[in-house]
């Protein structure tokens, strides 16, 4: 997720100060993610920089608006035009900790995976009440759109330890020896089947 | 792979085949919808078969051991049929004489050397039965002892009869008379000591000892046994002598039909045959049961129909699996229809012996290729019967199949309108077939009518369901199941109306036989009153009979009032009653038809029509009356005509007038009746008037009885001739038999009890209507069986819903209801018009002869249709007992 | 007070060796408002569990009570009166009578109940128009989306006055979005007051439930209950 483009995109609506930006952002992922104010400034000053946004005059109030340049416009709209490439993701923690738990002894292989699983469903399960209840703008569906894509996420790496346990981790018979280092191609693919 | 024809051949059965061991349950029930009806046919065929005597095995029936039959009928040539059956002279005389008295020395010149001569007789007579009845009986004079009769007659038990009052009787007559064996007058009498069995012929069969027949027959006739056996030349022969010959050698070898000069029977037989209506309505039940089996198989199959389809299956796959499956379960239907048929024939032979055909069967044997045509026949008919499944199957949309969607049959106008037009041209055709007496025409418009009846069923449904909307949920939920399937309750429900309408037709003419002896019945007295004839002038009556005679009646039916009843007698003779007075009807109404015989059928016709001529026709049930020429008043009106009140104040007045009391409106012309005067010894005809009063015949029996007046005026005598007891019921077989003793000691005539028209007594048509109902019952029971096999799924969802499993059986019980009901419905409908088409056309053919046979009345089998109603109770019964109360514990799927 | 309470229950099909344990002692409540959610691998037991709960199938040990009645005292029809009045049932291939239009089926329960034709009809009209299909009451179910027909044996499932509403996999044969919307309809009930018990391998339909457990081989192994707050779920960003 990068918060640059987000604010990019939000200043594409009229300008706006740094407390206008973190509240659009959280109405707009239907309050699943909170952003640190000191974070927005961050990230204004390096777009400033940049020359993506330009500062307007201070209001009454003290804050101080930025609007978004045609530079920053183009930027926009060149990230919304690529596609998210997986490689440029980070890592997949819990594919990474399930390899090692497989193959390192005396660990409770399906407890691993249960706990992670009712973490999952109580993942959803917080999902679906916040899509329930309408927790973010009732005006802007856009937070809906986060929330599915966890809700989808999550719902696929709930999948994936289903599938690992109905057939992966079934076969293990005996631990691999210590030395072995996980095994790096296990992490990527299953997240792909939550799409 | 080589032959692709006959791979997808090869895997479409293969499919079959794996099809019907899945669902055993529906591919029993296929298997026993064809089965049953298969049964029926191979039990016929088979009984045909064994019936039908081969040449040697009826010469043998007919003459023992001997080799020939020999018959001296003229003393002129004559020339006869290959059997010896019919004869007519070579030279038409006027003074036409037969050849009476021929003695067995005058047939043995005519015969080869060393040949043996035994002679036979046969003659009927009148005997009592064991209840007192008057029976004309078969009574054969022959020496059982005589190994030449073997094969003819056989003695099963006890001795052959030698003495003059000695009698073998068959085991029906022996039932029928018991061991002792009267004439009516008594003055013969038999005392059983054996029994004897024409293997021909199983009724009442007597056989006294050579010389014992009371009343010889003019003929001698003689078994004959010849050095060497008598061919055709050999009968031609004898022929040219007068002797009429059958001979064992032509029978079983007959002569080319060239050089047989005269052919029996002249082929004027115009009565219908009834066969081939019974063997095409027949298959058309066939197919009509089988229709629904595979209809609703292709329905439950069309998911994996569709899957076949899916996966590159042609229309031309799709049909081949449907008729594979037709040929595989119409093979299975047909091989266990035909082994439970053989066996049946077989084991119940015995039965059918005595009670269907009343002969032996001439052997165990089936005939292979009858057998094998019923079979091909099934095949076929499975066949027929699943090709429309199978278009429909290959024509259905397989996405629709796949997704399990029930799709919906709304009725085609056009369907409607065809079924309607084919009961409608069927009908036509059926008339035309009654009209012209052509039985082809008449099977096949019956089947048409109820092929268009069938295409009728959908819409019929239909439109029942659309009354159904406010019912409660059981039926209401059976109706719409039943109008939206139509494509499987359609068939169900002609297969329920096939058998019915059989069962219909056949309780059509059982009843229509037994209104028409109804009708035919004369009744003599009021119902079960008994009138005694003391049989003035006869051998046995003394002075003392008429005493004797009241005395017993008095004794036998204490309570019972006895009127005497007086006859006219000649006044030179006061025994005779030849002295009589008849009432006759006018020139102007007589039937025409008596005196001119009619010559074009339209005569017939018209004289069918002319009320006069009700009466001139031949009947069942005749009748002599116990009285002729009866003379009396009030009190013999009342006895002998049952009637009372204003009708008996009325009849009696015209009698003190001097009138006459008639039954027939016609012999009353203008208020005035005439009467015929009969005298033996006066032939010079005279007739008397006097008025008449008329008794409606439909409701009092009994005769004429004229005024003392009359006789006077006629110049005869009155005496009374006998007695008439006024019972207040039939008096039972106990009391009669009694009666009958105490009269034939008294001298009298056997009395006479009025009992009502006799019953049908052809069992056949019982044991017809028997297995037809048990079929009609099967085909109910699995048509609807099938049919609720489609709703059983429904059932689950039911009990899910929380339906208890009250509402569940009724769901069922509905189910089977409607569709039992309504094919009862149409079948009703179909079997009434199959029936009375039939009847009409039996009526119709036999108007060609007159005086004509009284016609089989059009009725209406209201006793038998009583019973249909059976059907759907039956088939909601069994519906409601099979349907599981308990809840469905099997899963929907696997989890 | 609770809805529905399995105490102990064992069920096992067939005996001997070939004897199928498809419950091993389990124990189960469910309250009112409370919408609980079973899943598990096949042949874990989820529908006979769900069987169980609805009277279809009796217990080979143990008690299954429903609103404090024990369902295997009941006769046959005390059964059938039990899942007509108290209890809904949704159906993964949602098993409308084919016959009957939408509003018939819908009125079934309560004609079955006794209640008279109209009275029934009208209730069941209000409860199709309650899931906002009142225009599909004269379909006839071959006429409908599969979609739509859930939502009829939904309205079925949910009409008169029940306490407990079993759905196995009610969402199986529909895609994604109809299923969102059938689920919808049944949380609203839950959350008007009946108790839910949903059986399901799909998380994301587990997700609308209040409670999941996990069945494996006949036993719950898990459950997983609410939690305090949607914060715990925030995980930063790596």
């Amino acid at each position: 997720m990068s918060i640059r483009n987000s604010l990019l995109a939000l200043l594409e609506r009229g300008p706006m100060h740094g407390y206008q930006l973190r509240a659009a952002f959280e109405a707009s992922v239907g309050g699943t993610w909170s952003l640190n104010i000191g974070q927005v400034y961050t990230t204004l000053s390096r777009l400033e920089r940049d020359e993506l946004v330009a500062a307007l005059p201070e209001n009454d109030e003290g804050q101080r608006p930025y609007e978004i340049t045609a530079r920053g416009r183009t930027e926009l709209n060149q990230w919304f035009a690529t596609p998210i490439d997986r490689a440029d993701r980070p890592r997949d923690e819990l594919a990474i900790k399930l390899a090692l738990a497989m193959t390192t002894p005396g660990v409770d292989l399906a407890s691993v995976v249960q706990t992670q699983r009712v973490a999952g469903i109580r993942a959803l399960q917080e999902y679906t009440r916040l899509k329930v209840s309408g927790g973010g703008d009732p005006d802007d569906p856009s937070w809906l759109l986060v929330l599915e894509a966890m809700i989808f996420q999550t719902e696929a790496e709930i999948r994936w330890l289903d599938f690992c346990e109905a057939t992966i981790l079934r076969k293990r018979t005996v631990p691999v020896p210590k030395t072995d280092a996980p095994v790096a191609a296990r992490q990527t693919g299953p997240k792909v089947a939550g799409a | 792979m080589k032959l692709p024809f006959l791979g997808s051949w090869r895997t479409a059965l293969r499919i079959a085949r794996r099809g019907m061991i899945r669902a055993k349950g529906r591919s029993a029930l296929v298997v026993a919808m064809i089965a049953v009806p298969v049964c029926g046919l191979g039990y016929a065929a088979a009984s045909y078969d064994m019936f039908t005597l081969t040449p040697a095995e009826q010469a043998t029936r007919v003459m023992g051991q001997a080799d020939a039959i020999v018959r001296p009928i003229r003393s002129d040539p004559i020339v006869q049929d290959a059997i010896g059956e019919y004869w007519q002279p070579v030279v038409e005389r006027e003074d036409d004489f037969l050849a009476t008295g021929v003695t067995e020395e005058q047939m043995l010149a005519l015969l080869p050397d060393g040949t043996r001569l035994v002679p036979f007789r046969e003659n009927t007579l009148n005997l009592l039965t064991a209840t007192g009845g008057l029976v004309e009986a078969e009574m054969t004079e022959l020496d059982l002892a005589d190994p030449i009769h073997r094969g003819r007659a056989e003695l099963l038990d006890g001795r052959a009869p030698t003495a003059p009052g000695e009698v073998a009787m068959s085991r029906a007559a022996r039932e029928r008379y018991g061991d002792t064996v009267r004439t009516p007058d008594g003055s013969r009498v038999w005392t059983a000591v054996g029994t004897v069995e024409f293997p021909a012929d199983l009724g009442e069969r007597l056989v006294v000892a050579p010389g014992g027949l009371p009343v010889p027959p003019g003929l001698n006739v003689w078994l004959a046994d010849t050095p060497d056996p008598v061919l055709w030349s050999g009968v031609r022969d004898l022929n040219s002598s007068g002797v009429m010959v059958t001979s064992r050698a032509v029978l079983i070898d007959p002569p080319d039909p060239s050089e047989v000069p005269v052919q029996g029977g002249t082929g004027e037989n115009t009565t219908l045959s009834l066969v081939p209506v019974v063997v095409g309505l027949a298959v058309l039940e066939i197919v009509l049961l089988a229709g629904p089996a595979f209809a609703v198989g292709a329905r439950r199959r069309q998911r994996s129909l569709a899957l076949v389809a899916a996966n590159g299956g042609t229309r031309a796959h799709l049909r081949r699996i449907v008729l594979a499956d037709g040929l595989l379960l119409g093979l299975a239907g047909a091989v266990i229809g035909l082994v439970i048929a053989v066996l049946l024939a077989a084991l119940g032979r015995p039965l059918a012996e005595e009670l269907l055909v009343g002969a032996r069967a001439g052997g165990y044997r089936f005939d292979p290729p009858m057998l094998t045509g019923i079979v091909v026949l099934a095949m076929v008919t499975g066949l027929l019967a699943a090709a429309v499944p199978a278009f429909t199957a290959a024509r259905a949309d397989v996405v629709t199949a796949l997704t399990g969607r029930r799709g919906v049959v709304r009725s085609k106008r056009r369907w409607v309108l065809a079924g309607l037009a084919l009961a409608a041209c069927g009908a036509a055709i059926a008339v035309l077939g009654v009209r012209t007496v052509e039985v082809q025409l008449i099977v096949v418009g019956l089947a048409v009518v109820q092929i268009g009846l069938v295409l009728c069923t959908p819409a019929l449904v239909g439109l029942v369901a659309r009354l159904g909307a406010m019912l409660p949920a059981a039926p209401r939920i059976a109706l719409r199941d039943t109008a939206r399937n139509r494509a499987s309750a359609a068939p169900a429900i002609a297969a329920v109306m096939a058998a019915v309408a059989g069962t219909v037709a056949i309780g059509v003419y059982l009843t229509s036989t037994v209104d028409r002896n109804r009708n035919d019945h004369q009744q003599l007295l009021p119902m079960g009153y008994v009138a005694v004839n003391f049989g003035l002038g006869s051998d046995t009556y003394t002075a003392r009979t008429p005493e004797l005679a009241r005395a017993a009646l008095g004794a036998a039916l204490p309570g019972a009032g006895l009127t005497e009843v007086s006859e006219t007698v000649c006044r030179y003779d006061r025994t005779s009653t030849g002295c009589q007075l008849v009432p006759v009807r006018t020139a102007a109404q007589t039937c025409p038809g008596d005196e001119h015989p009619p010559a074009t059928p339209a005569e017939v016709d018209a004289l069918t029509a002319d009320p006069r001529c009700a009466g001139s026709r031949i009947g069942s049930g005749l009748a002599y009356p116990v009285f002729i020429s009866m003379i009396g008043g009030r009190d013999t009106v009342a006895a002998v005509t049952g009637a009372s009140g204003s009708v008996l104040d009325e009849a009696a007045a015209v009698l003190d007038r001097g009138g006459v009391v008639v039954r027939d409106p016609f012999l009353i012309d203008d208020g005035l009746v005439t009467v015929a005067v009969s005298d033996p010894e006066n032939a010079t005809e005279r007739t008397l008037t006097a008025p008449g009063y008329l008794l409606d015949p439909a409701t009092h029996p009994g005769g004429n009885i004229l005024s003392a007046a009359l006789a006077e005026k006629a110049g005869f005598d009155v005496v009374v001739t006998g007695l008439v007891a006024a019972t207040t019921a039939e008096p039972p077989t106990r009391t009669v038999d009694g009666l009958n003793a105490a009269l034939a000691a008294a001298g009298t005539r056997s009395p006479v009890v009025e009992s009502g028209p006799v019953g049908d007594e052809n069992p056949l048509l019982y044991v017809l209507a028997a297995a037809s109902a048990l079929i009609t019952l099967g085909a109910a029971a699995v048509a609807t069986g099938l049919a609720a096999a489609d709703g059983r799924a429904d059932l689950s969802t039911l009990a899910a819903i929380g339906a208890s499993p009250g509402i569940r059986r009724l769901l069922s019980i509905s189910q089977a209801g409607v569709i039992a009901g309504l094919g009862s419905l149409l079948g009703v409908t179909a079997g009434v018009g199959s029936g009375f088409a039939v009847l009409a056309a039996t009526n119709l053919s036999r108007t060609a002869e007159w005086p004509p046979p009284s016609p089989y009345p059009l009725s209406v089998p209201w006793l038998n249709l009583l019973s249909i109603l059976i059907v759907p109770v039956v088939a909601m019964l069994g519906a409601g007992l099979l349907t599981r109360a308990r809840l469905p514990i099997e899963r929907r799927r696997p989890t | 007070m609770t809805v529905l309470e399995f105490r102990d229950v064992h069920r096992t099909h067939g005996d001997g060796e070939s004897a199928v344990h498809a419950l091993r002692g389990v124990h189960l409540t469910v309250r009112p408002g409370e919408l609980v959610a079973v899943m598990g691998p096949s042949g874990s037991g989820k529908s006979t569990l769900l069987n169980l709960a609805g009277g279809l199938d009796l217990p080979s040990h143990g008690e299954v009570l429903v609103e404090g009645v024990a369902l295997d005292t009941l006769s046959h029809r005390g059964l059938a009166e039990v899942r007509r009045r108290t209890i809904g049932y949704v159906f993964q291939d949602f098993n409308l009578l084919p016959s009957l239009t939408a509003v018939e089926n819908v009125a079934l329960p309560l004609e079955l109940d006794g209640t008279g034709i109209r009275e029934a009809r009208r209730a069941a009209l209000s409860a199709l128009g309650d899931i906002g299909i009142a225009d599909l009451a004269r379909r006839f179910p071959d006429e409908m989306s599969g979609g739509q027909q859930q939502r009829v044996a939904i309205a079925r499932a949910l009409v008169g006055d029940r306490r407990l509403v079993l759905a196995d996999e009610p969402t199986g044969a529909l895609d994604s979005q109809t299923g969102e919307l059938v689920l919808r309809v049944l949380r609203d009930r839950v959350d008007a007051g009946a108790a839910g018990l949903l059986v399901t391998h799909e998380a994301r339909h587990a997700g609308w439930a209040d409670r999941v457990i996990f069945l494996r081989d006949g036993s719950i192994v898990d459950t997983s209950g609410p939690l305090a707050s949607v914060t715990d779920l925030l995980e930063p960003t790596p």
